[in-house]
Order: C-alpha cells, then structure tokens, then sequence
C-alpha cells in the first residue's frame, strides 16, 4: 500500500514543521514513533499481510520512512532546545547594538606620556635618570654654571626667589654640577624635572613648565657625538624622515653651544601658513653645547682629561608638538575635557 | 639689533638675496626675529648673543661676514683736519677699576642745526628719532662701530671732568627727563661742581647738547660692564650704550671712535677739531690663547685643515703664531668673548658650519640606567590609579597662606619673595591643596565630579630647605558608572579609601590604620598610618577654593612604597577552601577594626580570608545597635579541613567578638 506510506510520510514531515513546543515534539514522537500504537509501528505490524513479493519492498520503504522520522524528532528536539537558548540570549541581549559595558580608563598626563617616551630612548642609549631638588642655591642654579652675578645672561627677572635666600630652580642644569659631584665620569644622564620662571602665564608661558637634561661626560667626547646623540633622539623621536639642524648660539655654560632645529613635524616646511612653524619650516626644539670647562671644574672633574656635552629640552614644547595643543596653560589647568583626549 | 642691508653694504660687497641672508645670520648664530621692508632697503632684526657686544653694529656685522664668506671688508677711513690749538680740559679719572680709559675731544664753533636727511633716514631705520645733528652723530656712530660716546656742552661743564662714584644723596635730571637718586654703588661723570651723566647709561639733561650749543666735549670711554649692569638695572633702565658697555666694550676703539665722531660733526656741523686727544687712562691687552690643532680637532671630532684654521682666525682679526702642533693666539681687542682655547673651537666649528661636522654616537662601553627602580615603581602607581579610574593632573606648587595653614606640614613654609600672585606666595606643603584648585576649575567649567591624583612634590623649610616627593589622590561630586549599566554614583569616603587600599595591595602593604587629626580633615573622619594621611576634607578649606560638594582625599609620601619588585611566591593550594559566614549585632560604637583586631590577637593560621560582606541597622536590629555579616575562609597547606575543625575555629571567634565586644550571634 504505497500511497498510505506517502500520506504518512507527507503527514510525517508536516507535522515536524509545526514543532513549536516540547508538547508537540511529544505527541510527534506519539503518533508516528511510539512502539504501541505509532502510525509507522502499525505499518510494520502489516508487513506480515502482504502477498511475500512485496514483503521485502514495503519493509524497506518503511524502513526509509521511519529513519526519516527520527531524524526529524532528533531535529526538532535540538531546534527546540535551540530556541530556548535563544529565548534565553533575546532576554540578555534585547539589542546587540547597545553600548557595552565599560568605564575608561583615563590616559595618564601628556607629560607624563612624553617623558616617559623620552626617558625609553636615552635608556635604550645607555643613558641614566638623575635627580635633583626643586628648591635650589644660586650658586647651583648660576655661579657653578659659569653664569655670575651680573653676567647679562643671568636672568633674574625671570627668577623666583625665596624668603629664605634659595630660589626655585628656573632650569634642570644645576644636577649637572650635583650628578657630576656624585658620580664619576664616565657619566650618562638624563634628568627629567619641573623647573620654574616667572612669568605670567599666557598661551606660550607658564610659570612652572618641565625640562629634560642631558649630560655626558668622559674621555674624548666632541661636537660630533652631540650631533649624533642628538639626531638619534630627535629622528627616533618625531620620526626617521625628520631634518635637524644645528646652529650656533650662546649658553655662559657650554662652548661651543648649538641650538637645535627640526624640520616642522607638521607641514614639513611645505606650508607657508603652518600654524605651527608659522612657515619658517623649522621648529626650535633645545639648546645644547659642549660643556664649559669652568662648569667641568666646578663639578669636580678635570676639563684637561675630560670633555662632555649637555643639552636641555623643554617637555611642555614637544608635548604641544606632539597634539597640536596651542595653549601650554592646559598642561597645569587639569580640565579633565583636556586630560581626558590625551589617549 | 636692527641691520641695514643698504648700510651694511658700504663695508662689504653683499650680494645675497632675502633667503641666503637669513641662512647667513642663523649660521653666524643671530636668527632674525623679524624681517622689515623698507623701500629698496631690508631691516633684519638680529638677535645677537649676549657674549657678541662685537656684532652690536654695522661694522661689527659686516666684519663677520667678511670672515663667514672670504669677502674684503672696506675699512673705515676719513681723514681728520685739526685746528692749530691745542684742546685743554682737564680729565681725572678716581676709579681706575672701573673706568680704565677716558678719551676725550673738543670741537669748537660748531653750528648745531637738523640732521641731514642721510643721517635722519638711517636712525630711522634703527627706530631711533633725530634730535640734532650733533646727538644724532654720536648715535650714527654707535650704530656704525659699536662704540657708545657721549657729547657734551663743553660751556656747560666746569672745571674739567671727573670719573667717580656718586656721594649718596646726589642727584641728577637725565636725558630723559628723569631725575634720579644716585647712590656710592654708581660710577659718574662729573664736573667740578655736580654730576653730569651716569657713567655708559645715560648722560644729564643740563649739560646736553642743543641748538645753542657752540663747544662739543666728546666723551669715549671704557666703563667696567658689571658697574653699568648693576646701574643699568637698579634704575630699571636699558638705554643703547648700557646695552653695549654691559657686554664688554672695544677696550682700544676709543680713540678711534672719538677721532671718527669729531671729523663726523666737523663735517655736519662745522666748527674746528682742537688738536691733539684728552687722555686719562690706557688699556693694555694681555690676552693670549694657547692651543693646539690636535686639541680643536679632537673637539669638534672631525680633522680640519690646519690652513683652514689658520685662515679664518686671522681674518677674524687675531694674531696667529703657528709652531708645529701648537697655536697661539691672540685674539682682536674687540672679541671679548675669546679667552679660552674651547672658545676658538667654536670659532672654527661656526666658521666650518655646524651643519658640515657629520654626527657620530659616543661609544658606549658601560651602559648606565640599566635599573631605574624609582621611574618604574612612579610609572606602576600612575597606571594602576588610572586604572582606578583617576586621571593624573600636575599643579603649580603655590598656595595662599590661609590654605597652608590647613596643610598639616612639617616645618614653616618656604614664601617666594617675589610671587607671580601675590596671593599665592607659599610653597606647597601638601599637594591636595593644589589639587583643590584643579576640583574646583572642574566643577566650575560644568563637569559633575572630578577624580584626580599627583605626583609630586612638597617643600618646607626645617633650619634648610626641605623637599619631598608625595602621592595625593582627591575624588569630589559625581562619578560615572559603567555606561547604561549602572548610573553615576557619588564621590564617597569609602570609594577614596578604598582606591588607596588597592593600591597599597599592589604593592604588597598591608595599612594599620589608626583615626588621627588632621588640620586638612575633618575631625573623626580620618585616618594615618605611617605618614600616610585621609580622610574627609574640611569644610572651612573647600570654602577657600569655593568648592560645594564633599571632597575626599589622601596624601602619601613615596617613600612609603617599596622600590624593588616583592619576590615572594605561595605555591598554589592542593587544598580546597571551607566557607563560613557569620551574622553578628554588636552596639554601635564597635568599630569594624575592633572586630579586626580582636581576629588577628585570636592568631588562627587556618584564618586565609576575612571580609565584611554586609552592614546593617534598622528593622530586625535592636536599636543601638548594628549587624556586621562576615565571609571567613578557612584553608590548610597540608590537609583538608574537617567541618569540625572549622566550627571550633569559628565557635572560637564568635566567643570571642562576644566577650570583647558584646556581639551577639543574629539567629
């Protein structure tokens, strides 16, 4: 009876789409699978009432039939438990476009950041990381650093000092004379710190800013390994296509003394307008020198036997670089709408 | 200083355009601050260094050029008609140290009148106005050698001149209009009667040239630089000679000079020169430089020809002797700045062009830095509070007095004399005082709540001054959640405290906090521990930054913070936990570090974890008193832990919490 297996099997497969329900897949597994009174059970009952000929035929296309009903219960039951799950996932994520869950964590300062990166190069160069006080002697802050009582370069308008006859040190020079005190050549240092000037804070001044120095001393040491030290530093730092160009100038505590230039990290010279180079194409970046020999002496190291190189950087000036920030005053005013961007 | 090119162009063949004239200043080392058009004329405006009085002047600029581009410099020549009479006026100089050489020349019957238009252009383009032509010559000098003189009315002055230090009390009207006090600290011109001018500043009104003016004294002088510095700024007046006197004058151009400005004015003005100088004083030159080519070679750190440095120092104007090796050098009168042999290795290294030395790396045979403890362990605590939530703020170390009195400090301030705001005259002694500011900014500009901490320093003065490096962290108003999960909750003491519990955590620190006074916190709301302070902010301190909302705060001294990496290591347990919490009232007054306390004297090493997982008064609780649920964590190194030996153990506390601290178990 061929047509009555197609009626079931027709039966079989409509009845499996409308599974919606553990009950459905219940009573599916009733009327077609249960081994009492299940609709393919009761084909096979009758297989003994056919003429034998079509014994073997029937059987196998019952056979067919049944294979296919299980495999849909098997279907069904796991689209079932499947949809559960789902459910389940619908109630915990009603809409995966949502933002996650999370809290920023907040960038540290840019001068901190910019330090940081700084401090990495020198190190990686074999270089030291020096301290030295904030509240410092005139004599460390000038005398020692062949800079007078007097000497026009002795900048004391710019000067703060304190009631009790020291001042706050107006650049991180001074720890060249108190490192070289403390160590003997050779010596390799950079010594990070906040130095103080007293000027009225504008969007290129501030009255406290931080300064990097650097000092080497040690037998042998001439311009061109400031030259190269520096062109390291400052290609690895804005990048191997940056141009640097040194100048002659004039520190009391260097001879000869050089300024430092780099090739605008904006525009690259290329912008008349540059708002950065304003279209000079060069950015004054930190003075330097060889190490006057009345400074070697007065860090207790003979100019005759040694030689050295020093350079000083303002952090706040590259930091400003480094973003684009236009006004210095932001590093101190800690508005966390500014700090918050320094990512 | 302002150059023409046109003007520079009388002493050497210039023939570069705007751009190569640029690049030629920035090499000499005198950028040009600005760039002026001015007809067919181009005013660059040099900054010249303060060690190159030499280059304050046409002449001066031209010369160094002459030697940067090999091209002749066309030297100043005129030629000078006396008169038959002698000049007479007698010259006494009473401070040989501080005014060496005093040069003097009379011109008679000159016809002071305008300068002409020659004169009154350039000084224009110096921004100088013209007064008379005879004024206006000694300034077309100073503009063209660099020398500062100084013209008088020779009817004006008595007696003859006098180089002396001012008598306390003296006064004199100058040039400016100004009458000022001068004191024994001034070097001065005078005449037998008063003053007349301040020596190599500014000269007196009375005995000024003008219009009616008929007998001119020129005065060129050398005056001591750190006399006319000190002058120059005790009167807060810069003036064009005080300028050049302050940087070091031309010790051997003064006769020169004089000669020059008298054959100027006979020129402009008429009248006859008197024969002969006044001289008091004279200068000797004693400078030599002794060096070697092998010493400027190893300098700069690349070889230079010997013929290259030969050539350029003599064309810069100094004697050269050569012998083998060595050199020795005396350097022109006018180059002050030259005095030691480094100073002639950055005359060669300018003249080469920094830009030819090639750049070379140090080598390196012993690495420094290779351990930084103190910059790791700073960037470990800045990370992990940003990790917290905090953003890292850096403040200027000045605070108000009313503020520091709250600062807890040791020591007495350290006041700045000379404040930037004289509100703000003293050094931080504590940075949640400066951090205060950044709070209250915040809030101002709309933001709900601020956490923020420093690194930083604090300042006080203990018979010296003292200096040390602190962490402060502040939290005020409202803090934001995580997104939509959970909304903004309020800054809190506990949320602070807990921040600096976590952090000390980190660092392996285990806190014994006890409840002290602290002239920053409110009285009862604060804890110490070994310099460690926190605490509630009072509120008389948030109405100094006029701030409205709670502020809580910490302040911890670095040193607090171990500088090595902990190198302690548990192996992991083979043994599992045993749980147990427990319910307790106890009165109010019982502190939750009582019940600690009265944990650690039981001394139970099978105790691992103790925390406190609710708190709890109101309906069920007797009033007065509080429930405090405790989660204790039991775990052995060597063996499993039976339930009995647990419920000794917690059987053992809870008899304890009851005797100490009249707990009593909630059922």
């Amino acid at each position: 009876m061929p047509d009555e297996i197609e009626e079931i099997q027709q039966a079989l497969e409509k009845a499996a789409r409308e599974i919606k329900t553990p009950q459905d897949l219940q009573r599916f597994k009733e009327e077609f699978l249960s081994r009492k009174k299940g609709r393919i059970t009761s084909l096979f009952k009758r297989i003994g009432s056919l003429p034998p000929g079509e014994r073997s035929s029937f059987g196998k296309r019952v056979n067919q039939l049944r294979a296919l009903a299980e495999r849909l219960y098997t279907e069904a039951e796991e689209n079932l438990r499947e949809g559960r799950w789902k459910q389940q996932l619908q109630r915990a994520i009603p809409d995966p476009t949502l933002p996650g869950f999370y809290k920023k964590i907040p960038p540290l300062h840019p001068i901190s950041e910019i330090t940081h990166l700084i401090e990495e190069i020198f190190l990686r160069m074999g270089y030291d990381i020096e301290d030295g006080p904030e509240v410092e002697s005139e004599y460390y802050n000038f005398d020692a650093l062949n800079i007078p009582p007097h000497h026009p370069a002795r900048q004391e308008q710019d000067t703060f000092f304190l009631e009790q006859g020291l001042i706050l040190r107006t650049h991180t020079s001074p720890v060249q004379i108190r490192a070289m005190r403390r160590r003997k050549p050779p010596i390799r240092i950079i010594v990070p710190g906040r130095v103080y000037r007293r000027d009225e804070a504008d969007p290129t001044h501030t009255p406290m800013f931080y300064q990097i120095e650097g000092l080497v001393v040690d037998r042998g040491i001439s311009f061109a390994h400031l030259k190269g030290t520096l062109e390291t530093f400052l290609k690895t730092l804005f990048g191997e296509e940056t141009k640097v160009r040194f100048r002659p100038s004039y520190f009391p505590f260097t001879e000869p003394s050089a300024e430092v230039d780099i090739s605008c990290p904006v525009c690259g010279g290329t912008d008349p307008h540059c708002s950065v180079c304003g279209g000079a194409g060069w950015i004054e970046i930190l003075g330097s020198g060889m190490v006057h020999p009345q400074v070697l002496r007065a860090g207790g190291v003979d100019p005759e036997e040694y030689s050295g190189f020093a350079f000083g950087l303002g952090v706040d000036r590259i930091s400003m670089l480094w973003r684009g920030i236009s006004d210095i005053r932001n590093h101190y005013w800690n508005r966390l709408d500014f700090l918050e961007q320094m990512k | 200083m302002r150059v023409s090119i046109n003007w520079l162009r009388e002493y050497i063949d210039l023939r570069l355009k705007r751009e190569e004239l640029e690049g030629l200043f920035s090499s000499m080392g005198f950028p040009p601050e600005e760039i002026i058009d001015w007809g067919d004329d181009l005013i660059f405006d040099l900054e010249v260094t303060p060690n190159r009085p030499d280059c304050l002047s046409h002449y001066g600029i031209a010369r160094e050029a002459s030697v940067f581009l090999d091209l002749p410099l066309r030297k100043i020549e005129f030629s000078l008609k006396e008169s038959d009479e002698k000049a007479n006026f007698p010259i006494e100089i009473r401070e040989r140290s501080l005014c060496p050489k005093y040069v003097a020349r009379i011109v008679e019957g000159v016809e002071v009148g305008p300068s002409p238009d020659w004169l009154v252009e350039k000084l224009e383009k110096m921004g100088l106005q013209s007064i008379n032509s005879v004024v206006d010559l000694s300034n077309f000098l100073l503009y063209t050698i660099g020398h500062p003189t100084h013209v008088f009315d020779l009817d004006k002055l008595e007696g003859g001149i006098i180089v002396r230090r001012a008598e306390q009390g003296e006064k004199l009207l100058c040039l400016d209009g100004e009458e000022r006090e001068l004191s024994e600290e001034d070097l001065i011109i005078a005449d037998h009667r008063r003053p007349v001018a301040i020596a190599g500043v500014i000269g007196g009104e009375a005995s000024g040239v003008d219009f009616s003016t008929r007998r001119v004294l020129i005065e060129s002088a050398y005056f001591d630089p750190v006399t006319v510095r000190k002058t120059s700024r005790r009167f807060a007046l810069t003036t064009d000679a005080s300028y050049r006197f302050e940087r070091g004058a031309d010790p051997m151009i003064q006769e020169f000079a004089a000669d020059y400005l008298a054959y100027l004015i006979s020129q402009v003005a008429g009248g006859r020169v008197l024969k002969g100088r006044l001289v008091a004083g004279g200068w000797k030159e004693e400078r030599k430089i002794r060096t070697s080519f092998s010493f400027i070679n190893s300098r700069i750190g690349q070889e230079v020809e010997r013929e290259f440095i030969q050539k350029k120092l003599i064309s810069l104007g100094a004697v050269v002797r050569v012998e083998g090796d060595t050199l020795e050098v005396i350097p022109p009168s006018w180059r002050r700045d030259l005095s030691i042999p480094e100073d002639l290795v950055e005359e060669v290294a300018r003249f080469l062009g920094y830009g030819a030395i090639k750049g070379k790396l140090p080598p390196v045979e012993m690495p420094q830095g290779l351990k930084t403890p103190q910059r790791d362990l700073l960037w470990r605590i800045r990370n992990y509070l940003a990790g917290l939530g905090y953003s890292e703020a850096m403040t200027y170390i000045w605070t108000s007095i009313q503020a520091d009195e709250f600062s807890g400090g040791r020591g007495v301030p350290l006041r700045i004399k000379n404040p930037v705001d004289k509100e703000m005259p003293l050094l931080r002694r504590s940075i949640i005082l400066t951090l205060l500011d950044s709070v209250s900014l915040n809030l101002r500009m709309g933001r709900k709540g601020a956490r923020l901490f420093e690194v930083g320093r604090v300042y006080w003065w203990e018979g010296e001054a003292k200096e040390e490096k602190r962490l402060a962290i502040v939290e005020a108003g409202e803090i934001k959640g995580r997104t939509w999960e959970e909304g903004p909750r309020e800054a809190s003491y506990y949320s602070l405290k807990g921040t600096v519990e976590a952090l000390l955590d980190r660092f392996s620190l285990r806190p014994n906090f006890t409840l002290a006074s602290h002239p920053l916190f409110e009285d009862g709301f604060s804890l110490s521990w070994e310099g460690l302070n926190l605490g509630v902010v009072k509120k008389q301190v948030l109405e100094l930054y006029e701030i409205e909302v709670p502020v809580f705060a910490a302040e911890i001294p670095l040193s607090l913070f171990p500088m090595e990496i902990r190198r302690e290591y548990e192996d992991l347990a083979k043994y599992p936990y045993v749980r147990r919490d427990i319910s307790m009232t106890f009165p109010e007054q019982v502190k939750f570090q009582d019940v600690e306390r009265a944990l650690a004297s039981l001394s139970i090493p099978i105790l691992r974890n103790f925390r406190l997982i609710d708190l709890y008064q109101g309906k069920g609780i007797a009033p007065g008193r509080k429930s405090m649920t405790f989660s204790l964590e039991f775990r052995a190194g060597d063996r499993t832990l039976t339930s009995e030996e647990v419920d000794q153990q917690v059987k053992r506390i809870i008899a304890a919490l009851e005797r100490e601290l009249s707990g009593e178990l909630r059922k």
